[in-house]
């Protein structure tokens, strides 16, 4: 089977049709992959519903991307992992690329997943970095055991790569100089060419703007019972917020009813890999640990200089939590600008 | 109503081990739990069965002995369970267990109408059977869901919320489907002493230990068919250690070293932890050290 010389990256666009950030960012890292490969070119697959996929296009080329595929159907206008599975399983079939690349973003995760099981083939999932081996294939470190240990895995020959990458771990999105344009192929695809299950939208709500949520968010701030007192949950909110991140907690301050469940991170909680997290007035329980240490940059407050957060932590103050946030607060909303930077 | 809820046993947390040779994890003799996810997932399914009645099947690849595991689910109102344990399928990844959970579910339950996961099991983690499952039993997947309800009309459809990326949407669909449960969304119930004994009493007719090949060809299964190699397992990069500081009384040293600090013999030193300044200070450190590192504003990708 022949297969093209090409790296594609899939670019989710948001319901008014530009891309999200995450797409921005995975083209970012084509452009790296493709760079230290001759000849591989960087090709962005846009899914939209026909006529909408314009500005799509325009940032996927901007971003890097040398060829555009732009899928249309109607049923784009909402995440609906059926169709676009649908679409692009024919597409890798016929071109068959030296691997695709999803974000791992819940939607990317579940199409992904979908697009595997129907192309029967493999998926290497949630990696934090993609290299070339010295065949020029593909292979992809992920973190496994919730953080115990890295793993780097390669697909077998005349497999056909799929990655989804993490978001966190993925660098800021990169425009490149100069005249952003390339090859466009556009596919328009008929409404009752695909089988599909007969899913309907009922109705879509946007979260309210304000704190993020655990599992999306790159930035996790999270409190435990160390904190004293239910009340200190709020300066954790209002720093998540500062962060532009989301609120963690441990179990003891869970169990305690200081915040609900939802916020759990640990074993019997949310296992998550933020770009950053911020652990305050959390001891470090094995339980608790386990749900994060995987994340990027590890940062402790804690009074006790021998809790064992400090072991997983990649930066730490020993001091108490009540007096340090306010002065991270204030730090943080100092300037405006230096705000709008750590929120963008 | 016929649910199926594909469920994994892993490990206790505390059980984990890997096999550096053979760059996989040991699973044998190892009882494990459920985790959070598939839990939810299981008890979702039970409170669908309460409402709608019917049947609740579990389905399960593993060692034998993860049996025991299974077995208390039996104690909670869960009908029947197939375990699928077998050497041809050692190995398997997402792509053979979706295959064999496909195969079962197309070979031996003609009739059923929803397929319930957790959204990502607390080992592996890869967040990818119940799409799969959907894809080779060319079912909808419902992904994510925070409520479900099922209108049993003239013809049922199914109603769920589900969070997406920046928000919920509310969907509705035919049945059979597919649908994955988030960790925490629901507390597992525990048996009630008649229903442990009962679940004992139970087990030989009610766990249906699926081995060999008499139900599908094993030539596609476990590792020998999985189209992904592992090729090194390698320690996560290392975080800031602290060396002890032998300035300490032999008390706090003590201390120290039972607490899991560093054995001593790493020389290098990072500067990671502020300590003995005041708060003020040290979280003005604390920033600027994050922003020197770019963790804040850019983003690092190391």
């Amino acid at each position: 089977m022949s297969s093209v010389n090409e790296l594609w990256t899939l670019v989710e666009l948001y319901p008014r049709g530009f891309p999200r950030q995450t797409s921005l960012q995975l083209l970012a890292k084509g452009q790296e992959l493709t760079a230290k490969r001759g000849g591989c070119t960087l090709v962005g697959i846009v899914l939209s519903q026909p006529g909408r996929g314009d500005e799509g296009v325009r940032q996927a080329f901007r971003h890097g991307a040398r060829k555009v595929y732009l899928l249309e159907h109607e049923l784009l206008g909402s995440p609906q992992s059926e169709v676009c599975a649908a679409l692009l399983e024919e597409l890798l079939r016929e071109q068959r690329p030296q691997a695709l690349l999803v974000a791992a973003s819940p939607f990317g995760r579940e199409l992904a997943a979908r697009l595997a099981g129907q192309l029967n083939s493999g998926l290497l999932s949630h990696c934090i970095d993609l290299s070339w081996d010295k065949a020029g294939k593909l292979r992809g470190r992920k973190s496994i055991l919730r953080g115990e240990w890295d793993s780097v895995s390669a697909f077998t020959p005349g497999a056909l790569p799929l990655f989804t990458l993490l978001p966190s771990f993925l660098p800021p999105p990169a425009e490149v100089p100069g005249k952003a344009e390339g090859e466009i192929v556009r596919r328009v695809v008929e409404h009752d060419l695909i089988r599909l299950p007969e899913k309907r939208l009922l109705r879509m709500e946007e979260r309210p703007p304000g704190l993020a949520d655990l599992e999306e968010s790159e930035v996790i701030v999270a409190g435990g019972y160390g904190l004293g007192l239910a009340a200190a949950f709020r300066d954790i909110e209002e720093l998540a917020r500062a962060l532009g991140g989301a609120v963690g907690a441990s179990k003891k301050a869970v169990d305690a009813l200081w915040i609900p469940k939802v916020h759990l991170v640990g074993s019997s909680g949310h296992t998550v890999m933020p770009r950053l997290y911020v652990a305050i007035g959390i001891s470090g329980a094995s339980q608790h640990l386990r749900g994060m240490k995987a994340a990027g940059t590890v940062v402790a407050i804690n009074t006790d200089p021998y809790a064992p957060i400090f072991q997983v932590a990649d930066f730490g103050i020993v001091g108490d939590a009540r007096k340090v946030i306010p002065v991270l607060l204030s730090e943080l909303r100092g300037s405006n600008s230096r705000v709008k930077q750590l929120i963008g | 109503m016929e649910f199926i809820v594909c469920l994994k046993v892993t490990p206790h947390p505390l059980d984990l081990r890997m096999d550096l040779h053979w760059r996989k994890l040991m699973r044998e003799g190892i009882e494990g739990m459920l985790g959070p996810a598939d839990a939810a997932a299981l008890e979702l399914a039970l409170e669908l069965k309460e409402h709608h009645g019917g049947q609740v099947t579990v389905m399960s690849l593993g060692v034998q002995e993860i049996a025991g595991v299974l077995t208390r689910s039996l104690g909670i109102g869960v009908d029947r369970i197939y375990l699928f344990s077998d050497p041809t399928l050692e190995g398997s990844d997402a792509l053979a267990t979706a295959r064999v959970l496909a195969g079962a579910i197309g070979s031996n339950h003609p009739r059923y109408d929803l397929i319930l996961c957790g959204t990502s099991s607390s080992d592996a983690g890869s967040s990818q059977i119940g799409p799969r499952l959907a894809a080779h039993l060319s079912l909808p997947q419902f992904c994510h869901v925070q409520e479900v309800s099922i209108i049993e009309e003239e013809e049922r459809k199914i109603q769920v919320q589900r969070k997406i990326e920046g928000g919920v949407l509310w969907e509705e669909g035919p049945l059979p489907a597919v649908l994955t449960v988030p960790p925490g969304l629901r507390e597992l119930r525990r048996p009630s002493l008649k229903g442990a004994v009962l679940a004992l009493r139970r087990r030989r007719e009610d766990i249906v230990l699926v081995c060999g090949s008499h139900w599908t060809d094993p030539a596609s299964f476990g590792k020998t068919h999985s189209s992904l190699e592992v090729l090194e397992i390698t320690p996560p990069r290392p975080r800031g250690y602290r060396k002890i500081d032998h300035k300490l009384s032999a008390a706090e040293r003590f201390r120290l070293l039972t607490s899991g600090g560093s054995s001593g013999k790493k020389k290098k030193e990072r500067a990671s932890v502020i300590r003995g300044k005041p708060e003020e200070e040290a979280a003005k450190e604390l920033l600027e050290i994050l922003e020197e590192q770019n963790v804040l504003g850019g983003k690092s990708s190391s």
